[in-house]
């Protein structure tokens, strides 16, 4: 199972400019952790050779980092 | 007999021969707000706009005017679209003072076919949930067992209707925030094509997914709304087919996932039989990633909704009001869409998505119409917990036809222990009047 750290929460609260209590940063947490284990399951879905999302990649979005 | 029991069409129809006024039309949905106010369906009441509105629809029709098609029809608006004068809180403590200068696109057409709003429904915060337990104005309770959910997040829009407050109501469905709502309320709800109703002047959730679509008791009356909001014309002088004889079927092969309810496994039996005994081919489809639609919606769902947020949620003051599952999902959001987890997972989803919908597609090339439950279960108790991980799979159904872009309705059939169950009826890009008329077809073999 993936492991997501306190530290990983207080980075994204950074860049969604977003200020959580403890409370609410374990609880995200927990969420989050389960929430990125079942994301693993897309690996099953073969996407090799796909290129775009319905041939609208412009819409893709900006990295958090970048916004 | 008491008005508010007429169908859209039939009230409209009423209004026109002059046997109903559109004043005594409003004066009946308030009355029936009042009466059954505990179901807190309303953030806000338009009454007296609504009157004013309803005796100068009166007066055109006294002198003969010609008239729209929704002419004095009282209609609710969910809170995230903009009626002019009108607060548009998404029903959230952080929008609370936010009053809308201009109608939404959507808003202006339904003035334009005559409609009268009534109000603005209670949604989930932001339009995230799938209960209405998410709003700062407190949960809706079901209009059929006011101990249960109405679903969410249109969750007052289809409430108001299953408790004849109003006529028919506009949602938005982002995951299935029309059409889960419509399944737990008895209702019909249609979520069109993605961008054939213009979305300004709503506070979207993600772009990408959202649709303003209706929410009205038969299929009829969501073709006469649907015609007079959508992009490509009036509502008017259509008339639904409902004939199955020569149409094919496909049935979504997944009965065998564990969180479908054996109530709603059942319905959906009898409404695949109800199709074939009045003439439908019915086909097996079968859609290989149908499963990861869920996860590749949440994905996309959550990256958006936590880039587009920001416009409307500026200051410290409304990020502190925001509520945990709004909170939840902008962390998620920002969390797969940055660092290596942007091409791990926002990239994989956007690949995924296109997966998906070219299945979709494909299962459409040899059938009129897929179907599959709205919802894996009816509506639970009010203030149960529930984890959002699961949660979430209430849209499992609904969600993979939003990431395609298509038209699909809930059509409410049969029933699980006393509560509705709804059908999805799914349909290829731009053919919601016909996916409307097997709707129609099934309604009249509930």
């Amino acid at each position: 199972m993936c492991k997501i750290t306190i530290d990983d929460i207080k980075v994204a609260e950074k860049l969604a400019r977003l200020e959580l209590n403890d409370d609410e940063r374990n609880e995200i947490r927990t969420h989050l952790e389960r929430q990125v284990a079942d994301f693993a399951a897309l690996n099953d879905i073969d996407t090799d050779g796909v290129l775009s999302d319905l041939g609208r990649a412009g819409d893709a979005l900006p990295r958090a980092e970048e916004r | 007999m008491d008005i508010t029991e007429f169908t859209l069409a039939q009230l409209s129809s009423a209004i026109a021969d002059k046997r109903v006024s559109a004043t005594e039309a409003v004066k009946a949905c308030f009355a029936r707000i009042r009466d059954t106010e505990r179901l807190n369906n309303f953030i806000t009441l338009c009454e007296s706009a609504a009157l004013r509105d309803a005796a100068l629809a009166d007066e055109a029709i006294a002198r003969g005017n010609p008239v729209g098609p929704l002419c004095g029809v009282p209609i609710a608006v969910k809170d995230n679209i903009d009626v002019r004068g009108s607060r548009t809180t998404c029903a959230s403590a952080a929008l609370s003072d936010r009053v809308a200068d201009a109608d939404a696109e959507v808003v202006r057409k339904l003035k334009s076919a005559g409609a009268i709003i009534i109000g603005k429904t209670n949604m989930d915060e932001f339009a995230m949930g799938s209960t209405n337990e998410n709003s700062a104005f407190g949960a809706t309770l079901n209009a059929i067992d006011d101990t249960r959910v109405t679903g969410g997040s249109s969750g007052g829009s289809a409430n108001c209707v299953a408790a004849r407050q109003a006529y028919g109501a506009i949602g938005s469905d982002t995951g299935g925030s029309i059409r889960q709502p419509a399944a737990y309320c008895g209702v019909v709800g249609l979520k069109p094509t993605h961008g054939v109703v213009d979305r300004t002047g709503m506070i979207g959730l993600a772009p990408s997914l959202d649709c303003i679509g209706t929410l009205t008791r038969d299929c009829d009356d969501a073709a006469l709304m649907f015609g007079s909001i959508s992009k490509r014309g009036s509502g008017s002088g259509i008339t639904l087919d409902g004939d199955m004889r020569g149409k094919t079927i496909g049935i979504v092969d997944l009965l065998c996932d564990d969180r479908l309810e054996s109530g709603v496994a059942q319905a959906f039996y009898s409404a695949r039989k109800a199709l074939e005994s009045v003439g439908a081919k019915t086909v097996r489809v079968v859609l290989p990633s149908f499963a990861a639609a869920i996860l590749t919606y949440h994905i996309l769902s959550s990256a958006e909704a936590s880039y587009y947020l920001d416009k409307y949620v500026r200051s410290d003051e409304q990020k502190r009001a925001l509520g945990g599952e709004v909170k939840r999902r902008i962390i998620t959001g920002v969390y797969v869409s940055s660092g290596a987890r942007y091409d791990e997972l926002y990239a994989k989803a956007i690949k995924t998505r296109t997966v998906i919908a070219s299945e979709y597609v494909a299962a459409l090339e040899n059938c009129d119409a897929v179907i599959c439950p709205t919802a894996p279960n009816t509506a639970h108790v009010v203030g149960e917990k529930i984890a959002p991980s699961v949660a979430h799979y209430n849209d499992m159904y609904a969600a993979p036809v939003s990431l395609a872009g298509l038209p699909a309705v809930s059509v409410p059939f049969g029933e699980s222990d006393g509560l509705p169950v709804g059908i999805q009826i799914v349909g290829r890009p731009n053919d919601e009047f016909a996916i409307l008329g097997i709707g129609k077809a099934l309604q009249s073999m509930r």
